[in-house]
């Protein structure tokens, strides 16, 4: 199992916060002075930028940097904020398996030490000094969002159900749909058409209920352990639920205990995905908009 | 001796409620529905897996229709059985869905006819 799911448990839809607000707006950054790697690399090649971590001083992480000839990652600084950046020559990366594990586990390694504003995989320029142009640029930006996400991690949780189980369990407690489906087996229905989508509508109708307050009782039993939540659009048809939580890094555990508890509260009848930590993602979100310089 | 296997069918339908009565009327049916509430959504189970059966709507979400599903699933494989339900085709609708090879029914449908013509298509298919 990938290391970063270790976890074995999972939030119902809370508003954004003010600063979770915030901290999700873009940052546009509009260069012009300088041209956009698109064509062949110079001799020395290109940058590659996995992220904007808070650092007075030039840090080296190692020789892992993506590409396969593990490049040296190290730090490209202006004032106290810094580019965590390998040396490339290659401008586009693919977004292979390889590739994405490679920038994760940078991420993953800077992020033991420091808060990291994760950069979009891909991200290159093509000189330091591009770099320190972009940061000048949006100092201000940077270091505010850097100071919100001070100390935070980013947790995932997926919740699915399963349907069918659900739906039998309704059959029999929902006294609606319970006396419904026995007035039409009782009264051979089952085969007309008006009697079975009535029955769809109000199983259905049921589900979403169910569905939406088992979303609102983990959110619940979350919201005294983290910071701010995201609800994103659940994938497929078993998952209900589809959280990123920002939690403080020293209250780690306390998130992990509550997951656990509500995961064991509802035993087989959900199942808790619980994943982490990772940078905010979600929480953050900074464009690079850059164009080529008319020079 | 081995088991037969289950068909796969694939039911797409944009309202939620009408697409779930569908799944569970064909999962009493011993078949495995893959539910999709779009075209979109369709487009994307049939390139993950071979279906033995694709029914849906003639009207899907915004303009959509029945009709842009069918022609992707014959792409994919020419063989595939296709079923349309529809509450209102004109004639037009019918004649094309035909010259297509589409099974119709129209809406509201009688469930045994629909649940044995389904079980013949399938026979026949497999033939």
């Amino acid at each position: 199992m990938d290391s970063r799911q270790r976890r074995t448990a999972t939030k119902a839809p809370r508003k954004s916060t003010k600063a979770e607000k915030s901290a999700a707006e873009d940052v546009h950054v509009r260069i012009t002075e300088f041209a956009v790697p698109s064509e062949a690399p110079s001799v020395e090649g290109g940058r590659y930028v996995y992220g904007i971590i808070e650092a007075k001083q030039p840090l080296s992480f190692g020789k892992m940097g993506i590409g396969g000839a593990g490049e040296t990652v190290y730090t490209v600084n202006f004032q106290e904020i810094a580019a965590v950046v390998s040396k490339t020559s290659v401008y586009i990366f693919d977004p292979t398996r390889e590739n994405a594990l490679a920038h994760e586990h940078v991420i993953e390694t800077v992020m033991k030490t420091h808060t990291i504003i994760p950069m979009s995989f891909g991200t290159v320029f093509r000189t330091d000094d591009d770099i320190r142009e972009v940061l000048r640029s949006i100092f201000v930006s940077l270091k505010d969002v850097l100071k919100q996400m001070e100390g935070k991690l980013e947790f995932g949780l997926k919740v699915n159900w399963d349907r069918d189980r659900i739906i039998e369990e309704l059959k029999d407690s929902d006294e609606e749909i319970r006396q419904f489906h026995q007035e039409i087996t009782r009264k051979h229905l089952q085969s007309t058409y008006f009697a079975r989508m009535q029955l769809g509508r109000m199983i259905d109708k049921a589900l979403s209920e169910r569905a939406a307050q088992y979303v609102r009782d983990i959110y619940e039993a979350l919201r005294n352990v983290c910071v701010a939540s995201r609800d994103n659009k659940p994938i497929g048809d078993k998952m209900i639920m589809n959280a990123a939580f920002l939690v403080e890094r020293d209250r780690e555990a306390e998130f992990d205990a509550a997951v656990n508890k509500i995961a064991k509260f509802y035993g087989e009848l959900l199942n808790f995905k619980y994943t982490g930590p990772w940078p905010p993602y979600n929480f953050v979100n900074i464009r690079l908009k850059l164009e080529r310089g008319a020079s | 001796m081995a088991k037969a296997k289950k068909p796969e069918v694939l039911v797409v339908e944009d309202e939620a409620s009408v697409l779930l009565t569908y799944r569970m009327m064909l999962e009493e049916q011993g078949y495995i529905v893959s539910p999709a509430l779009s075209s979109q959504e369709a487009e994307a189970l049939l390139g993950k897996k071979r279906f033995d059966l694709v029914l849906c709507d003639l009207s899907l979400e915004q303009n959509h229709t029945g009709f842009e599903v069918f022609e992707r699933v014959r792409k994919r494989d020419p063989k595939v059985p296709c079923v349309m339900l529809t509450g209102y085709a004109n004639r037009e609708t019918t004649e094309r869905a035909e010259h297509a090879g589409i099974t119709v029914f129209f809406k509201p449908i009688e469930i045994d006819d629909f649940l044995q013509t389904l079980k013949a298509i399938l026979r026949n298919s497999h033939g």
